[in-house]
């Protein structure tokens, strides 16, 4: 029984080592980008006001067997900020724009300057992948890979700066018409996956009622 | 005629090659000594008085506002963020090869490494201050909650040691609490970005190579940023936000403008002088004694001083009026008897009322030079040593120098004799008191509605462009650079950093409250011993221990019980505590260096510096509460100083009215010192009074140039008084001399710069004044007096 699941886990350690080797190993750019496997996704974007859908968030620490898993909605609004709402295991929702980061657990609404920085950076960071950005991911990142096959694709990114390589290694992200799913190593070898269902982008601007829980 | 210059006697002729000797002695110094090392200051608050405190003070204030007055701050805007940032690396990249600036950043080095260096050695003594204050109260359980949070959420992808290593995020938070405050600008990339609707912005912060006053920093810097600003592309933007761009300037419109005013007023004088001497020798004489006369006070100013204040400078073009006064007094001289006059006889008749003018005017400004005021102290040592070269150029060199030309003009004589006339027809009648009383009344309800400001405002003003780029610079980064900040002493590091806690703690209060937008100290990354070992306690009692908040985080998270005894088990078991040495020699304290003060100062100093003040009394009051804690707040300080010195010199012009009135009477008999003084004082008066009608604020300039008048009006009061066997002539000169000091002063009040407009207003209207009052008051005297008593027909109306 031990010796199938250390073979089993030395096969999938393999597996990712082969898939992140492939990646990582041709530098791309974001012209590159959209110009080839991007192109369709990133148009369908472009004509959207507002991105919505629901995640499933899995973060891998080592020593512990199950992930700690949560699950929720998301919304980006275009030019203005991101929603991360997490439904399960608790209520908590973070809302990210120009003017700063509120974070509302269990209705109750806070404004958290403290944790803003590295806060914001990071959920700049989901921002930035949900809506393909990739202009605004590659001042950040180093960009790699591409096309894989059947028209799916997937992207490595390296931090340029050393600040946040101090908490990103690299990260992937992989899709087709979509994003699918996000893959991020910490420096200190913790792995986070989130993947993302239902995706809808809507076309109309964002009604006043949402413009203002984003502080606008 | 030309033969009369050497009738002159060997007294004379030793005087001459003494002060040839003096002059010769003065430009070589001038040339070899001062000229190589000419430095012109511009900054205005160099001039003040620095607060009344201890040395030690001063210099820590001067060392830290030096440094924050190099800082440059660049916004660089574009529509988009990726222009905005290529726009941002040309303009760093010209700032960088100007060699104009220490430092110029543009990529935010990465210091989370150096600090996470510096943590993991001293966890065991750290906390963020939020996770001090709930161990403290005992709500330890709300970190235990928050770290369960963000586990599960993209909060917690900031950890820097990872969930397994920091379950709680201690490290998160104490590394989140180093972060400077950049007010509304993020991070990304490694670039610090400001987003709005339609723009992207990149922050570029610089340091100068030298001081923003010095005209060479000043010139590199904004050739720079000029060269940057060329460079942008279409679309894209830059403000800048500096000490140097104001400082340059105001230099630069200050030397326009005594270029400007300068060859005007030359101008003018040189026509006035030809007309009414009809030759050319007397002008060259009286350019020469002038630029003697600069000469001597800017010597002057660099040797004692180490420069000379642009301030020194406009004051000292009042020397033209004042030397060519002298001039004028010994040229005039000879309409007294055309025919038979020889330069010895302007010597001695002359001479004693120029010397006595000389000394009444010095008396003033030895007084001023003893004030503990250094901008006050320069303008007294450049006018002095103007004066004193000035003076003795007419008495020494003049009478070796000046030939007579053979054609005696007629203009200037007949203007004498004209002006003398009428004045001399002048009687107190009915109308004239009552119009006098019209006066009188005028000044008092003028004087009774005056404005007296003391503000900054009232000293220097930027260019409107300069302050839109800065209004528009802090509204993009919701912060302003603050000129207020706390200075905290101790008898060492310790207790410095001891007491910034306390006031730290005060100043959080404020920013939960939103009267304080944020703040940065040195004890948020360098705690204080006490504090250390308050966290030890907390960590090791709470935290630490075999069921503390940590193995109950690891619980949680699904770490079997094997597992965290192995963590438990691999904790370290002492924690040394940090020291300010170790801090210092770390990178990661590199952004908060400016504000540690130790290595210079004694006794121990730091700065707490803050950002969006909405309630400056709650400041006060912490200064006030907290020991060891002072607001410095050098705009409110320079107003208190202004108001400090504004009330002093009323008194101390008071005063000298007093002590120049003792000195003339000794000369005169006091009988005639009322006549003497009445002209300036009235004419400072009526000033006073005319500027309360007009709405002009009365600050301390104001009334440094009374002081100016006090001198003139004596000066003319004294040679019309000198010159009672020659009436004509007399008032020629004074006329003259007042019309040189109009010319010299009135543009003045078409300044550009606040505090010289105000000289140049207040001398415009008090010297035509005391010019029209000496006038009444001595001219219609000196031909009564040969026939009655002067004093007894002014007075009492008939």
């Amino acid at each position: 029984m031990t010796s199938t699941r250390t073979t089993l886990l030395a096969v999938c350690a393999l597996t990712m080592l082969a898939a992140r080797a492939d990646v990582f190993d041709r530098p791309t750019t974001a012209d590159a980008l959209l110009a080839g496997p991007l192109a369709a996704p990133a148009k369908q974007i472009a004509d959207a006001q507002s991105i919505r859908g629901r995640f499933v968030f899995k973060r891998y620490l080592a020593d512990i067997p199950k992930p700690l898993e949560s699950s929720g909605e998301y919304v980006v609004l275009k030019g203005i900020g991101i929603d991360w709402h997490t439904l399960a295991p608790f209520d908590s929702e973070s809302i990210v724009s120009g003017n700063g980061v509120t974070q509302i657990d269990e209705g109750a609404a806070r404004r958290t300057d403290a944790d803003a920085p590295a806060m914001q950076a990071v959920i700049r960071m989901l921002s930035a992948l949900l809506s393909l950005d990739v202009a605004a991911l590659s001042s950040t990142f180093e960009l790699f890979g591409g096309t894989a096959a059947d028209g799916r694709w997937q992207i490595g990114l390296r931090p340029r700066a050393q600040d946040l390589a101090t908490f990103v290694r690299e990260a992937t992200i992989a899709g087709a018409a979509q994003i699918d799913a996000v893959s991020l190593r910490d420096a200190n070898g913790d792995r986070t996956e989130i993947e993302f269902h239902d995706v809808a982008y809507d076309a109309a601007p964002p009604s006043p009622a949402e413009r203002a829980r984003f502080g606008e | 005629m030309s033969s009369i210059a050497v009738t002159h006697d060997r007294g004379g002729r030793l005087r001459f090659r003494v002060w040839l000797a003096f002059v010769v002695a003065l430009f070589v110094l001038f040339g070899l000594v001062v000229w190589p090392r000419l430095q012109v200051e511009t900054d205005i608050v160099a001039l003040l008085p620095t607060e009344q405190n201890a040395e030690d003070v001063n210099r820590a204030v001067d060392q830290f506002s030096q440094a924050l007055a190099r800082k440059v701050i660049v916004l660089v805007g574009a529509a988009t963020l990726d222009g905005a940032k290529d726009a941002a690396r040309g303009v760093a990249a010209t700032l960088r090869a100007s060699n104009a600036f220490a430092q110029v950043d543009l990529e935010v080095r990465g210091r989370a490494g150096d600090q996470l260096a510096l943590y993991r050695a001293h966890r065991g003594v750290l906390l963020a201050n939020r996770q001090f204050a709930r161990l403290r109260d005992g709500a330890g359980e709300q970190i235990l909650r928050d770290a369960m949070r963000a586990a599960y959420t993209p909060t917690g992808l900031t950890s820097p040691l990872g969930l397994a290593d920091d379950p709680l995020g201690l490290a998160t938070a104490y590394l989140q609490q180093q972060v400077p405050a950049f007010g509304a600008a993020h991070l990304d990339g490694d670039m610090l970005v400001i987003d709005e609707a339609a723009a992207h912005y990149v922050l570029i912060t610089a340091e100068l190579a030298g001081t923003p006053f010095a005209s060479d920093t000043q010139v590199a810097a904004m050739a720079a940023l000029d060269a940057a600003r060329q460079q942008l592309g279409d679309g894209a933007r830059m403000w800048v936000s500096g000490t140097v761009q104001h400082a340059s300037a105001i230099a630069n419109r200050a030397q326009n403008e005594l270029a400007v005013f300068g060859t005007l007023e030359t101008a003018a004088v040189m026509a006035l002088l030809i007309t009414v001497f009809g030759a050319l020798r007397p002008l060259a004489l009286g350019a020469l004694t002038t630029a003697i006369a600069f000469v001597a006070g800017i010597t002057a100013n660099q040797l004692l001083f180490a420069k000379v204040h642009i301030l020194a400078l406009v004051f000292g073009s009042s020397l033209i009026g004042g030397v060519i006064d002298y001039s004028i007094h010994f040229f005039a001289d000879r309409f007294r008897n055309p025919s038979g006059w020889t330069t010895q006889d302007a010597y001695e008749h002359v001479g004693g009322a120029i010397l006595l003018g000389l000394v009444t005017t010095l008396l003033g400004y030895v007084v001023l030079l003893l004030m503990p005021f250094p901008g006050l102290r320069q303008i007294a040592t450049f006018c002095i040593a103007g004066l004193v070269a000035g003076c003795s150029a007419v008495l020494y060199g003049y009478p070796t120098l000046y030939r007579a030309p053979q054609r005696v003009a007629a203009f200037g004589p007949r203007i004498g004799s004209l002006l003398t006339r009428r004045f001399a027809a002048w009687r107190w009648t009915a109308t004239t008191t009552a119009l006098a009383a019209l006066v009188a009344g005028f000044a008092a309800f003028g004087i009774a509605r005056l404005e007296l400001r003391d503000d900054v405002t009232a000293l220097q003003a930027s260019p409107p462009a300069l302050l839109e780029q800065e209004h528009r610079v802090a509204t993009l980064l919701r912060s302003a650079l603050e000129s207020r900040y706390f200075l905290v002493r101790g008898a060492d590091a310790q207790r410095v950093l001891e007491t910034e806690e306390r006031l730290t703690a005060a100043l959080d209060a404020l920013v939960a409250t939103d009267k304080l937008g944020t703040y940065t100290a040195v004890s948020r990354t360098l705690p204080s011993f006490v504090r250390q070992r308050e966290n030890q306690t907390l960590l090791q009692r709470d935290v630490f221990a075999p069921n503390g908040l940590q193995a109950r985080a690891w619980t949680q998270l699904g770490f079997d019980t094997d597992a965290i005894a192995r963590k438990v088990a691999a904790a370290p078991a002492d924690a040394p505590l940090l020291t300010p040495e170790d801090w210092l020699a770390s990178p990661a304290s590199e952004p908060y260096r400016l504000l540690w003060l130790h290595r210079d100062a004694t006794p121990y100093a730091s700065i707490v510096t803050l950002g969006g003040i909405k309630d400056i009394d709650a400041l006060r009051t912490i200064a006030h509460d907290v020991d060891g804690v002072r607001l410095i707040d050098r705009i409110a300080t320079i107003s208190e100083v202004l108001h400090r010195y504004r009330v002093a010199i009323g008194w101390l012009l008071a005063a000298v009215y007093l002590v120049a009135g003792a000195v003339l009477s000794r000369r005169f008999g006091w009988r005639e010192v009322p006549s003497l003084l009445a002209p300036s004082a009235a004419a400072s008066v009526v000033t006073l009074g005319l500027f309360g009608w007009l709405g002009v604020p009365v600050n301390l300039f104001t009334l440094l140039s009374l002081w100016l008048v006090l001198g003139l009006g004596i000066d003319y009061g004294i040679f019309l008084r000198h010159g009672r066997t020659a009436l004509s002539t007399a008032v020629l000169s004074v006329t003259l001399s007042a019309i040189t000091t109009l010319l010299a002063f009135g543009l003045l009040a078409f300044s550009a710069t606040p505090f010289i407009r105000s000289i140049g207003a207040t001398l415009l209207s008090a010297i035509t004044l005391s010019w029209l009052f000496a006038m009444l008051s001595c001219v219609p005297g000196a031909r009564t007096d040969v026939v009655v008593d002067a004093r007894s027909t002014r007075g009492s109306p008939p």
